[in-house]
């Protein structure tokens, strides 16, 4: 119930807006490593180092950005497919996340985070979480965010024909700051609402650009678990007490021992941009795990390296026009406009003393004119013009689009020709 | 109104006498010959074309562009704007020209704008120059920039360290943007002194215009007011990014540079972020 009702109001929030633009992005992941816990495998996120094995995944990802004049969203869906080349079982899945914010003030904004996943292999395992965020920038280029909420989870061990599902409220905070333009900090203190003191996470991040197409990031986080164990008479529930620890004197009544795990995973990692689409990136992860129950150190680590490939499709708004120009050296200006829409369009401007109708534009595909102009050098004011039957009307011109107000309550598209 | 203009005013009471009046003043016939034939298609009377020709023959009296005056007017019969909307529109250009002149011709006189043009291997005339500034910067004017603000923008560019670099559609670019920064309204010399810094940078005429909407766009995005978004813009141009570099982290909503913006978080490194296992 309690989900449904955050879902709905997530929908019901205000998402009107003036000058709306859209932004997408289409990925590719592929990734080949080898690892010795499956903890470390990206998306796998389960405990396992019965066996060390390598592992490659293939990860399409969409994602949408949205923002308007005080508010803005992310959405983001991911399909994964990861093969352990062994005799292990592949995971499958996917996931989905939402990121929605509205600015109270200069330096304020709210948001609300929320997401869910299903994934699937010798268990099965859906969450759905919900967060709000209170983000708050104190200087210039830092901020702070708080979040706290609820993740649902439910999970079934197929092969042990076991399960559980619960509910996690928890907190976190975070803080983020560019020092320079080439460095990214980010540093985040996690925790249990129910037991602030007993279940806490610290993490690091550093990320730097040494150029254009070279990135390394570096990446800390310490993890700290309390938990209770139960030792019956004469046996132990668990991997064995403690030495030290006093044993059960009397030999009639449970005894509870509190145990804590500590865990410190370190990475580092390089991206390399080799052109607009293609990326190649080097990851290693190590993870060391201090178990006082077990009174062990446990040591793993995760090397991998992987290509992505990125699309970034246009947004133009459906009866909305995207002018593009381009110059030769003859000052001859190839006019060519993205438009859906019926109708014969024309172009005019300062350079016809805006005679109507003006330069006819030819239709190249169903969504492509051009034209084919000669300018001298200098700015010029213009307008796009559709004339559909009987019909005449100014196209709107798309955000990406450089307009210019025209003084009388309306918008020129502007060029400058060198 | 220049008491040039009126003193033609009182003594041309007809459209012929204006037109004579015009000519006089060093209007092409051709260009009077248009405008009477627009207004006549779209039913504009006499005295109405008389009110429309006045300001572009009291810019010309004072050797100023007058296409500016001809192309909005034509502009606003094609777009059948109203007389009575479009002559506060026309006379508010004239004035804005007349203001501007001042600041321009005394900074196009300097020694090293004539360097700057001489240098930049493009082939334009001081003339041609001189009236596309003046018609940028009237355009400037009439976007709510005051002669203060654009002087600075002006001052700011005639520095040598950015006449070394820019070339003059660089220049015209800087000013016909200036008014369409989100920082100008708040903060005009910032948005002035960033645009000097951008042709210091290598800005030329294409990524300046993209420069407006990318700064809407960073600011949108990173939810930062725009003081900050300017502070980062100078960083990432202090620190020598290229120009595209600069404006593609501008569109992801990333002023301070540094790896995009706005991502799902964890989506770049750690797909498996923080959700529970």
């Amino acid at each position: 119930m309690k989900i449904g009702f955050y879902i709905m109001a997530l929908f019901l929030l205000p998402v009107s807006g003036i000058c709306q633009q859209w932004q997408g992005l289409i990925s590719l992941d592929t990734r080949t490593g080898y690892s010795t816990n499956t903890i470390l495998n990206p998306y796998f996120g389960q405990w396992d180092r019965s066996k060390s094995s390598v592992y490659g995944f293939i990860s399409p990802m969409g994602q949408l950005q949205w923002n308007s004049e005080n508010y803005s969203a992310d959405f983001a869906g991911v399909g994964v497919y990861q093969s352990l080349f062994d005799d292990r079982e592949d995971l499958w899945g996917s996931f989905a996340l939402m990121n929605f914010r509205r600015r109270i003030g200069s330096s304020w904004s709210l948001g609300l985070e929320t997401g869910g996943s299903y994934f699937a292999s010798p268990y099965k395992r859906g969450t759905i979480w919900v967060q709000p965020i209170i983000s708050w920038s104190p200087t210039l280029f830092s901020q702070i965010r708080v979040r706290a909420g609820s993740t649902y989870l439910d999970y079934e061990n197929i092969q042990e024909e076991s399960g559980y599902n619960d509910r996690l409220d928890s907190y976190g905070i975070e803080f983020e700051v560019w020092p320079t333009f080439r460095w990214q900090l980010r540093a985040g203190i996690y925790g249990n609402m129910d037991q602030p003191a007993a279940n806490q996470s610290f993490t690091l991040n550093a990320d730097h650009r040494i150029s254009d197409a070279i990135q390394v990031s570096a990446r800390l986080s310490a993890d700290r678990y309390t938990y209770q164990l139960i030792q019956e008479n004469g046996t132990t529930d668990g991997p064995g007490l403690p030495i030290g620890r006093p044993g059960n004197i009397n030999g009639n009544d449970p005894e509870i021992f509190d145990e804590t795990d500590r865990m410190i995973r370190t990475g580092i990692s390089g991206r390399f941009r080799l052109n607009q689409a293609f990326s190649i990136s080097m990851n290693l992860d190590h993870l060391s795990l201090s178990s006082s129950s077990a009174e062990q150190m446990i040591s793993d680590y995760q090397l991998s390296a992987g290509v992505r490939y990125t699309i970034q499709p246009k947004f133009i708004g459906r009866g909305k026009a995207e002018p593009k120009w381009e110059q030769n050296e003859r000052q001859s200006i190839f006019l060519k406009i993205n438009y859906s829409g019926e109708g014969q369009l024309y172009i005019i401007g300062d350079f016809n003393d805006w005679e109507t109708p003006g330069i006819p534009l030819t239709r190249q595909s169903s969504n492509r004119y051009a034209a084919q102009l000669k300018l001298e050098r200098g700015a010029y004011e213009y307008k796009i013009l559709l004339i559909d039957k009987s019909d005449e009307r100014w196209i709107d011109f798309s955000d990406q689009t450089y307009t210019v107000s025209d003084g009388f309550g309306g918008e020129n598209g502007m060029v400058f020709i060198e | 109104m220049s008491l040039l203009t009126t003193i033609s005013l009182a003594q041309e009471e007809t459209l012929s006498d204006w037109i004579l009046a015009a000519r006089s003043a060093g209007i092409e016939q051709t260009r009077l010959d248009e405008i009477q034939s627009r207004a006549i298609d779209r039913g504009i009377s006499d005295q109405q074309l008389m009110q429309i020709i006045e300001p572009a023959v009291a810019l010309a009296e004072q050797n100023l562009p007058t296409d500016m005056i001809f192309q909005k007017a034509m502009e606003g019969m094609a777009k059948g704007i109203p007389f009575q909307q479009m002559n506060p529109v026309l006379q508010n250009l004239r004035q804005n020209t007349e203001s501007v002149v001042s600041i321009v011709d005394p900074w196009i006189g300097r020694a090293e704008v004539s360097q700057m043009m001489q240098r930049s291997g493009e082939q334009v005339n001081g003339k041609v120059f001189r009236n596309e500034l003046l018609k940028a910067g009237s355009k400037a004017l009439s976007q709510n920039v005051t002669t203060e603000s654009l002087k600075h923008l002006l001052d700011a560019i005639g520095e040598e360290a950015t006449l070394n670099r820019a070339k003059p559609s660089g220049i015209l670019t800087a000013v016909s943007i200036f008014s369409d920064l989100p920082s100008t309204a708040e903060h005009p010399e910032a948005s002035g002194s960033v645009i000097a810094r951008a042709l210091q940078s290598g800005f030329e005429a294409d990524d300046l215009q993209k420069l407006p909407g990318a700064m809407h766009s960073a600011q949108r995005r990173s939810q930062l007011p725009s003081a900050s978004v300017i502070e980062g813009i100078t960083g990432q141009m202090q620190g020598g990014s290229p120009a595209s570099q600069i404006l593609q982290n501008l569109f992801n909503g990333n002023p301070g540079g540094g790896p995009p913006g706005g991502m799902a978080p964890g989506l770049k490194n750690r797909p498996d972020r923080g959700r529970p296992n």
